[in-house]
């Protein structure tokens, strides 16, 4: 009686279905078949032997999970990850909220659209471009950044930033929140669009100062917003988190004399693993890191759910 | 009603967009080559439809080939020679060809310089040995030639281009080896300086401190971002060529291990330290940045390959600039080495798909002659180019720079599939060019060995694992001893570079090395 109802229910619903249908098809097709290709992460697997090797490669008892755990700089690269995800998770969360609260704030309409496309447009230059651009600003012998920082007395000899490890870690945080902190701004500034301004109008009224507005009306409002862009952003903490992007900044901005706190976990599988032919290994380091970005999203949606009450899922 | 029948519509079409692109098994070729990414603009010729000339379609897995068709006045004479022409297919990567192989759907012949030991089988490619006794027996390969490229099957596949052998290298009054490091030093600045003589690493030494003292917005010292220091090993003594040396008792040892090499790194950590060197030249990520330090007079001396002042020269000419550079011709050692390990870059395949394999290996024997060689490299005599005086080297009629009106003529890629270390080399020879001095004075010290060049482990054996993880740590750490902060620093990372490496297999590296290079000695 049920399958009839909702049979009946699905022949009524059937234009709007089809897109659903599309949709899984779409899913399915591209993005569930290809995991099959994980099998080869367990596998001696050589190119040449196409998807048939697959199925005829060899099990290898786990040995590229045992490679990647022993290779001499497995701690580094893993510290390496760790460090540029956690700062850039906490100044993706912070500075797209500090962002939106400011511009929310600016009561000049003109002005207040200027201040939100110019936040956002950063994310639409690539980070070849970016690369290049910091490379040009960021110069130990003729960038401006150095130049100014001489000037300004702020250093005696310039910086080396693009060749000194101590400097990585800054530089890929402060690049990569720049780049995108006005576009996430956007998804809390559509919430805050969407709060009541007759509970401003009464904090007004009771003489709330702005601070306070933001505080006991603002804040509370976009909570479900701020929850779930935290949680998306832990499940793809190992790549970035909102900002992400972290394997193209350490692959375009990393070299051999930063490589100390460039190289990630991202960056090792794809230099030994795709540049030198070995597809298993590089499979067997993604998938590593996939388990770890999945058991992330589960943990912080539990956790949340707990403490906010509030959950993606 | 109409919005559905349109919604139903807009779902259909995108539905069978979908579909079109997951395949379609009625055409399995198609689908190879649009997974590939192959350009299907270009029709696809079926061979011996015009008259007597045999059509080959003909892959090229570089993508930076100028020559993107089969045309030109060079083509179409090496097509009334041979009787072939080719339907050309560049690749946008070098990912397309294994897919392609992977699938089936090889081409019928293959130009790749990536892909030697995935073309190098007998399921892949037919082996030329067997090609060439059965369609041009008069095809004679030097037994040396032949022995470099023979596979573990005892056949070999292909020949690679630019190499040639020791003998021919001597025989020939001019050429040489191209594949080594040279220095370009600012003429405008030496002459400044007096033009201290610089026949030391000592002089080198003392010039660059005179630079850094006179003239605090030049660097003394400029790297190409590839070549990186090999100049200065060169000129010490140290083999930076190859990933393997020779040692006393004749076993074969990785390079970092070398007599001589801790002297050489102890060296430029000295001149880092002095600031001759910046710290961020390892940080370039593309030759052309270095580049422009010399192109704009903001460095004394850059080091690069033999051609490194012509190369310079040349931009700052095209450019309407004045300033010049000259080679360093004078050693900085008495004993400098300039190690040719060099078996050739690319080779071309002809796969079990060709449908003709007679023409192809006949092709492939035209481009390997001397009169084919000439003929795709330089052009043709008379109108590309003329000969110098004494028949040495060819003295070309129009620009070999304009690449785009050399694709028109059919140059010079083609040149590629056929042409020799010494016949590439001689493209390059201009009568006292800086190039042409440089490697005059370095022929003499030139330490033939190819077959060292032979040792590169098969993708999925575990030396080729643990090689290509020493190559990745010695890249990361070599850094690290070029900028340390003091000659103790320096050799204490050189010293752990070597713990680590043994500790990442490098014996068993080596044994193996030994082992390749002792059996194709025999």
């Amino acid at each position: 009686m049920k399958a009839k109802k909702l049979w009946k229910r699905l022949k009524k619903e059937k234009t709007v279905q089809l897109y659903v249908l599309l949709g899984m098809v779409f899913l399915f097709v591209f993005k569930y078949i290809p995991m099959f290709g994980i099998i080869i992460a367990f596998k001696d697997y050589q190119l040449k032997t196409g998807i048939a090797g697959f199925f005829t490669s060899p099990w290898n008892h786990f040995k590229h999970f045992k490679e990647f755990f022993g290779f001499y700089r497995f701690a580094e690269i893993l510290k390496n990850t760790l460090v540029i995800s956690l700062w850039k998770l906490l100044f993706s969360l912070v500075m797209p909220l500090f962002l939106a609260l400011v511009i929310n704030e600016i009561s000049n309409k003109a002005l207040k659209r200027f201040a939100q496309t110019a936040t956002y447009l950063p994310h639409f230059i690539s980070w070849i471009i970016i690369a290049a651009i910091s490379f040009t600003f960021f110069s130990q012998d003729n960038g401006v950044i150095n130049h100014i920082l001489i000037k300004l007395h702020m250093t005696k000899a310039a910086l080396p930033f693009l060749s000194d490890p101590d400097y990585f870690y800054g530089m890929a945080v402060f690049t990569g929140t720049w780049k995108e902190s006005g576009w996430w701004a956007i998804i809390y500034l559509s919430a805050m669009a969407g709060i009541d301004p007759g509970l401003y109008e009464s904090a007004d009224l009771d003489g709330a100062t702005r601070l306070q507005k933001i505080k006991f009306i603002t804040l509370p409002s976009i909570l479900p917003s701020i929850v779930v862009v935290s949680i998306l952003s832990i499940g793809s903490l190992l790549g970035g988190g909102l900002v992400g992007s972290n394997f193209e900044q350490c692959y375009l901005m990393g070299n051999n004399s930063n490589n100390g706190a460039s190289e990630i976990i991202q960056t090792y599988a794809f230099k030994v693993g795709m540049l030198n032919a070995r597809y298993d290994f590089a499979t067997a380091i993604d998938l590593l890191q996939s388990l770890t970005s999945v058991i992330l999203i589960f943990g912080s949606n539990a956790v949340s759910k707990k403490v906010t009450k509030q959950g993606l899922f | 009603m109409r919005k559905r029948i349109l919604s139903m519509m807009i779902c259909t079409a995108v539905l069978m967009g979908l579909m079109a692109g997951c395949g379609n098994s009625q055409e399995p070729e198609k689908e190879a080559r649009q997974e590939s990414g192959i350009d299907e603009s270009v029709p696809v010729q079926k061979q011996g439809t015009d008259d007597d000339v045999v059509t080959i379609d003909l892959f090229v897995a570089e993508n930076w080939f100028t020559c993107k068709d089969w045309s030109g006045a060079v083509c179409d004479a090496i097509t009334e020679a041979t009787g072939v022409k080719f339907n050309v297919t560049i690749a946008t990567d070098y990912n397309q060809l294994p897919v392609l192989v992977a699938s089936g759907d090889a081409p019928e012949m293959v130009f790749s310089s990536v892909d030697y030991n995935l073309m190098s089988n007998s399921e892949v490619s037919y082996d030329w040995g067997s090609l060439i006794e059965q369609y041009c027996p008069d095809w004679e390969i030097p037994e040396e030639t032949k022995a470099l490229y023979t596979m573990s099957d005892g056949k070999f596949y292909t020949l690679l281009n630019s190499y040639s052998t020791e003998e021919e290298w001597s025989n020939d009054p001019i050429a040489a080896p191209a594949t080594m490091a040279g220095l370009a030093v600012n003429d405008d600045i030496m002459k400044e300086l007096g033009n201290p003589e610089i026949n030391t690493l000592d002089d080198l030494d003392a010039v660059f401190a005179q630079v850094k003292e006179k003239y605090p917005d030049v660097v003394p010292l400029v790297m190409n971002s590839v070549w990186m220091s090999m100049y200065f090993a060169e000129e010490m003594g140290v083999n930076r060529e190859a990933s393997f040396y020779v040692a006393d008792n004749g076993d074969v040892k990785y390079w970092i291990n070398q007599p001589g090499q801790l002297d050489f790194y102890k060296k430029m950590n000295e001149w880092y330290r002095k600031g001759y060197i910046m710290a961020e030249n390892y940080a370039f990520n593309n030759e052309d940045e270095p580049l422009q330090y010399a192109i704009n007079g903001r460095c004394f001396a850059y080091a690069y390959t033999s051609r490194a002042a012509d190369t310079i020269n040349d931009r700052i000419q095209a450019n309407g600039g004045t300033l010049h550079y000259s080679a360093l011709i004078n050693h900085l050692t008495d004993h400098p080495v300039f190690t040719y390990t060099w078996t050739g870059w690319a080779g071309t395949y002809i796969t079990k798909n060709c449908k003709n394999p007679e023409a192809a290996i006949k092709v492939m024997q035209f481009l390997h002659s001397d009169e084919g060689q000439k003929l795709s490299s330089w052009g043709i005599e008379g109108e590309d180019y003329t000969l110098s005086e004494d028949g040495a080297y060819p003295v070309f009629i129009s620009s070999r720079t304009d690449y785009d009106a050399m694709a028109k003529r059919g140059l010079p890629n083609w040149g590629l599939m056929g042409g020799s270390g010494v016949i590439e080399c001689l493209a390059n020879y201009t009568e006292d060019s800086e190039f042409a001095k440089t490697i005059k004075a370095q022929k003499p010290y030139v330490y033939y060995n190819s077959y060292l060049g032979l040792i590169k482990p098969e993708s999925g054996t575990e030396e080729y694992d643990i090689k290509i993880n020493i190559d990745e740590m010695v890249k990361n750490e070599t850094a690290k001893i070029f900028l340390a902060d003091s000659e103790e620093e320096c050799e204490t990372a050189y010293n752990s570079m070597l713990n680590t490496a043994a500790d990442m297999g490098l014996e068993k590296l080596e044994a193996y090395a030994t082992q390749v290079y002792q059996e194709k000695r025999k």
